[in-house]
């Protein structure tokens, strides 16, 4: 008997500590006047006088008949930064703004949540499609109801009813990436091409923005590519098997991915330690994992391309009051806020340059609209 | 006329049917007898389809047959019960008697219940079960079981039908049901194929007896004019001895006693007691709570209220490795199979298993030579047949894996013996063989036994005492049989008198 | 009679060798080394110091995932959070090094505390609550991702102690550390199953559970007993990885689920229970990650890597029917040849 009590008590146990542990997934950014101010680095980072102030006035107007979300994923530290843009948007703004977090990167589940939170009442939202293409169905419903959508991170195909993109070019980030490797380089030598999950169509864009590159420096070769990453695992046993069957062959990696940059980080420590420092292999990566910056202080890692994720959920944000206020979009709109070349020289400070950025689109934010 | 030409069938090193020629006729019960390996299971086999025959033809009416398969047979209205009981627990007892031809009740794939269940209820009424046709197959006994399938086979329209030791695990009552059902197809004119270990019941049955040995045909006798000794010894050539064993010295000692046991709804206050050196029958129809009753005494399942006393003194024994480390109490279960074998595993590996923590040394290490002699002492005094300790339990005959159930208690050297239902599915070489253990256990190492069987003959030989259960309660109890001041038939009547 | 006593013995003898080809294990260790010969052919880098050392480092890791599994498939169970558990032991380590800086030793002990309670919540959940070991560990394998995700926010930890990557990255006489703790692992268990009461009981149980306990066997104990110890392999899968990663993964164990299951697998450890083979899930791991290796070695096209992947491993593990199939045919014709003869 004892033991079945103390059973139940441990499932107990259990279930509350893991709806502790996850709590609930709908969350309210604290808007500006109830906020407690957590100050976090991305804080410091926006000036809270320069946002833009023509804005912040017309907005308690129109705050009574917006209803704002944010869809992210959990888990996963972009849309962690994301999240530091939408509560810096709430802030400044006054506009309160309902945070979702999906656990699982599926349409399916998307639609339902999504559908929930329209249901709630939401008209204007800010959101990460889990699928490029069958985001667009789910959008073409809610926009039919009159909510405003605009994705930030990923673009849907298109035709799409979403309004605007606010993210990163993805072959221009990979363009910028591998035209840096190859300057670092020397412009001669071959190159090791990480690719990450290949069902995903970026992943072939990326493909082709770093051949394209390649295809401009005659002395420059990819020697192999190595693809099909899910995790870091496989991202570190597939660079590792790259750098020993091209025994000191290759001159330079270039990642584009979040994943495989990180695995190229873990791999690239062990494999000196192994082979010798003799003869550096040049790298540059995408994003700014911790595991990426550390080895780029530590000289393992010589660049990585950092995207904007603050300006993602910033901006579209301050596009979705724009929009909720009125304002007119004929056509599908790209908001590009570019990227940030990160190396040991900058590594502490490269979030001043991407806010840099964002403040100028959003000085310019008006010209988004017709 | 079902008609068996030459049939022989070779297995890797073992021809295992040679030329056996065999006539079976519609509204005629046929036994077929033999000890286990004699070949009755591989010729059903080949009757049904499963195997092919090397050499020789089966007829059916005169035109040769090449079965495919079980269901080529079944179309050709030949149909098989087996032994080990095939149901689906979880479907309704409609549902199992027409499970393959679900598809011919109804059309488009959507299937008439009503009409499943009526037909169900026909055949149900033919084997003489007046259940439920919708109720589910799981709470009934073994032998509602058994008549289901009989009535599935009935339902294929069958007119042959080949009956693998029905009875064995039925009860004397419900053993009489069936051999009365056995009587209802001959007159139906149903053609049936009996196989049976028990003599009795084949001589009260059936028309025809015939015998195989070591996969040779030895004889067909009309089951009119034999007697049991004759069909015994065309089976295994020498005299059946089911005798008088001679008298047992039961100690004054009570070894094992059990007061006021209660399970609520079940058991009211139940009281027992074992003495050294005694054998004790429990008797009662499956369900009548004899086996229940002896797994709460040893911890396997939880009794309400009561005390187990071992040598006298109070006993705490929650669970069967209590029962067995404390107290030296072994159970032989009546389910081999499910409960008593790891059937994957060696020889070895099954003898051992209750005292692998007395064979290790004191860095916990199994001393595997000492194993070894114990496990071979084991074979060779139980007189198992097996190629060596290494061979998987699966691969040895019904008779053989029960020695090695019981061989695991003995290893483990228990004390008090709980024996429950030992010769079920075992031939009769291989039975003697155990009656003759118990009895020497017994007599020569005085341990102590509680045998529970519902072999008449089997329970009334060995056991000195016999305590009657019927619903949950203990009804009688007859005594000092070491004296044989009753006869079997005598004790048999008497049991009979407190079972009704 | 003579004759045929000579004829035994020599077929004793032969015997012997067919005894040890018949082993499951030994079909699994001719497909590592008939396919090493390949890869080693067409890659010149396949079959050098440095990628033997990897490939044996990455098997020694795939040992402890299936470790994890193989325990619990003994007893005839199976544990499909292992890898939420293994994220979590990490982002249990991470969190004790980064945020409370603890030394290497607390944290290790952290790592081992907390995949043993993973797998002892494991085990009494299935054991008295009496449900299905799938459903229990799928539903805690969701308890554990999401306090994965809770914790970390999916930030890597890297703040990792310098010496944490002794035993990830050196070796001992070019041999790395991770193969010997993986193989001194397995002798360990070879021989816990072989002589010990405990391993034993845990063949017993997962041979047929209701006779373990009809013998006298605690049955229910050593369910959780195996979970416990998948816990651990979970948590020392987990530490290796973290010691030879140099960081702390939150994202880490996505993929140890299908491992654990394909390597106990290949590996001859049966799904269904009663039966541990040791040596086969070590070349099993070996077999995996080689495969893995040599299509990158070999510059296979990425896009299609998934699908030659699985062609070798369908191939090297149809070696065992396909053996069963010859030796079948084999004795076909010896028994017909027999039946001429006389």
């Amino acid at each position: 008997m004892k033991k079945s009590l103390l059973a139940i008590c441990l499932a107990t146990v259990m279930t509350g500590a893991c709806l502790a542990g996850c709590g609930s997934p709908v969350t309210t950014a604290p808007s500006g006047a109830s906020a407690e101010e957590p100050k976090t680095e991305a804080d410091k980072n926006v000036d809270t006088s320069t946002a833009p102030e023509g804005e912040s006035e017309p907005a308690k107007d129109g705050a009574s008949d917006i209803k704002m979300a944010w869809y992210g994923f959990s888990g996963y530290p972009y849309h962690e930064e994301v999240y530091k843009g939408v509560e810096a948007f709430a802030k400044d703004s006054g506009i309160e703004v309902l945070k979702y977090m999906g656990s699982d990167v599926a349409q399916s589940a998307q639609n339902e949540e999504v559908e929930a939170l329209v249901a709630q009442g939401v008209n204007a939202l800010s959101i990460y499609p889990a699928d490029a293409a069958g985001a667009n169905s789910l959008y073409e419903e809610i926009t039919a109801h009159g909510v405003n959508v605009v994705n930030f991170g990923c673009a849907t195909n298109t035709p799409t009813t979403a309004s605007f993109t606010v993210g990163t070019d993805v072959k221009q980030a990979a363009m910028d990436a591998a035209e840096e490797l190859i300057k670092m380089m020397g412009e001669k030598g071959n190159i090791l091409n990480v690719l990450e999950v290949l069902e995903d169509p970026n992943t072939a864009i990326r493909k082709a923005g770093v051949e394209e590159v390649v295809a401009k420096y005659p002395d420059v070769k990819i020697v192999q590519e190595v693809g099909g990453i899910k995790s870091q695992e496989e991202a570190v046993q597939k660079i590792e098997t790259a750098l020993s069957s091209n025994a000191g062959n290759i001159d330079g990696i270039v990642c584009t991915g979040n994943t495989a940059s990180i695995g190229m980080a873990l791999t690239l420590p062990d494999y000196y330690q192994q082979m010798g420092t003799d003869k550096h292999i040049y790298c540059i990566g995408i994003d700014t994992d911790e595991t990426v910056v550390k080895a780029i202080n530590d000289g393992t890692v010589d660049a990585t391309v950092a995207q904007n994720p603050y300006a993602h959920g910033y901006i579209s944000c301050a596009l979705l009051q724009k929009l909720g206020e009125g304002k007119n979009v004929s056509d599908y709109t790209f908001v590009d806020t570019g990227v940030v070349l990160v190396t040991k020289e900058n590594s502490a400070d490269f979030s001043g340059d991407l806010d840099a950025k964002t403040k100028e689109i959003m000085s310019n934010l008006d010209s988004y609209f017709d | 006329m079902l008609e068996l030409k030459g049939i022989g069938k070779s297995f890797p090193g073992v021809k295992a049917l040679d030329d056996i020629t065999l006539t079976f006729k519609p509204g005629e019960v046929h036994a077929l007898m033999g000890e286990n390996g004699a070949g009755k299971s591989t010729l059903m086999k080949i009757i049904t389809g499963v195997y092919k025959p090397d050499e020789g033809q089966v007829y059916l009416d005169g035109s040769e047959m090449h079965f495919k398969n079980y269901r080529d047979a079944v179309d050709h209205e030949i149909s098989m019960v087996s032994q080990e009981i095939q149901v689906i627990s979880e479907a309704t007892v409609a549902e199992n008697i027409v499970l393959d031809r679900l598809d011919r009740f109804g059309r488009y794939g959507v299937v008439n219940w009503k009409k499943v269940n009526e037909t169900a209820a026909q055949y149900l009424g033919m084997v003489g079960l007046k259940l439920d046709p919708t109720q589910k197959i799981g709470g009934l006994t073994a032998a509602q079981k058994q008549l289901i399938q009989i009535a599935k086979a009935l339902s294929c329209n069958a007119k042959y039908i080949l009956l693998d030791e029905p009875t064995s695990s039925l009860t004397g009552y419900e053993t009489k049901t069936l051999l009365e059902i056995v009587r209802k197809l001959k007159r139906d004119q149903v053609g049936v194929i009996f196989i049976s270990h028990k003599i009795e019941e084949v001589l009260e049955v059936c028309d025809k007896v015939s015998v195989l040995r070591d996969g040779k045909f030895v004889g067909t006798r009309d089951c009119g004019n034999s007697e049991r000794s004759d069909i015994v010894r065309m089976m295994i050539g020498r005299k059946e001895d089911m005798a008088h064993k001679g008298f047992l010295t039961v100690g004054e000692e009570k070894v094992l006693e059990a007061k006021d046991i209660t399970v609520y709804g079940q058991f009211d206050h139940v009281n027992m007691d074992l003495r050294k050196g005694e054998i004790l029958g429990l008797s009662g129809l499956v369900g009548s709570g004899r086996t229940e009753f002896v797994r709460l005494l040893i911890g396997i399942d939880k009794m309400d209220e009561g005390e187990v006393y071992v040598n006298g003194k109070r006993a705490q024994i929650h669970s069967l490795q209590d029962a067995l480390d404390k107290y030296r109490i072994g159970y032989v279960t009546e389910n081999r199979k499910e409960e008593g074998l790891i059937l994957d595993n060696t020889v070895g590996f099954n003898l051992t298993i209750g005292i692998w923590k007395r064979l290790a040394s004191k860095i916990h290490r199994i001393q595997t030579k000492e194993e070894q002699r114990l496990v071979g002492d084991m074979i060779r005094k139980m007189e198992v047949k097996t190629p060596d300790e290494k061979t998987k339990v699966s691969s040895l005959s019904g008779g053989n894996q029960q020695k090695i159930s019981i061989g695991k208690w003995l290893a483990a050297q228990c004390d008090i013996l709980i024996i429950d239902e030992p010769t079920v599915g075992v031939d009769i070489g291989a039975k003697e063989y155990i009656h003759n253990l118990i009895w020497d256990l017994a007599d020569k190492e005085h341990k102590s036994i509680i045998l529970i069987s519902s072999d008449m003959p089997e329970l009334i030989s060995l056991s000195r005492r016999i305590l009657v259960f019927n619903d949950q309660k203990i009804v009688g109890e007859i005594n000092n049989l070491n004296e044989r001041e009753l006869s079997y038939a005598e004790v048999s009547e008497k049991i009979g008198e407190y079972l009704a | 009679m003579k004759e045929k006593s000579v004829q035994e013995t020599g077929a004793k003898k032969s015997g012997k060798w067919k005894a040890v080809f018949a082993r499951s294990e030994v079909t699994v260790l001719l497909a590592v080394v008939v396919l090493s010969i390949c890869f080693a052919a067409m890659s010149d880098g396949f079959f050098t110091a440095y990628n033997l050392f990897n490939i044996s480092r990455t098997a020694s890791i795939y040992v402890f995932i299936a470790l994890a599994q193989g325990i619990v498939c003994v007893v005839g169970g199976m544990n499909v959070s292992l890898g939420s558990m293994g994220g979590l032991i990490v982002v249990f380590i991470g969190y004790a090094m980064q945020n409370l800086g603890v030394g290497i030793f607390p944290a290790i002990l952290i790592g081992l505390g907390t995949g043993v309670a993973a797998g002892f919540l494991n085990g009494m959940i299935i054991t008295k609550l009496k449900l299905n070991a799938f459903v229990v560990t799928l539903a805690t394998s969701f308890i554990f991702a999401g306090l994965v995700s809770g914790i970390s926010r999916g930030y890597s930890y890297t703040e990792i102690a310098d010496n944490f990557d002794f035993v990830g990255r050196s070796g001992l006489f070019g041999i790395p550390m991770l193969l010997i703790i993986a193989l001194i692992t397995i002798a360990f268990l070879i021989y816990m199953f072989r002589y010990t009461t405990l391993g034993r009981r845990l063949l017993a149980t997962g041979g047929n559970q209701e006779a373990a306990r009809m013998s006298g066997i605690n049955s229910e104990r050593m369910i959780v007993t195996a979970n416990i110890m998948s816990g651990l392999f979970t948590a020392i899968a987990a530490l290796l990885w973290v010691s030879k990663a140099g960081s702390a993964q939150p994202s880490t164990g996505s993929d140890w689920m299908i491992i654990s299951f394909a390597v106990t697998a290949i590996g001859g450890t049966a799904l269904a229970g009663g039966v541990f083979n040791g040596l086969g899930m070590l070349f099993a791991a070996f077999l995996l990650v080689m495969v893995k290796n040599g299509l990158v070695a070999i510059n296979a096209n990425v896009y299609y890597e998934e699908t030659y992947l699985g062609l070798i491993l369908l191939f090297a593990v149809s070696l065992e029917s396909i053996k069963a199939i010859i030796n079948a045919h084999n004795r076909k014709n010896r028994l017909k040849k027999q039946q001429l003869e006389k």
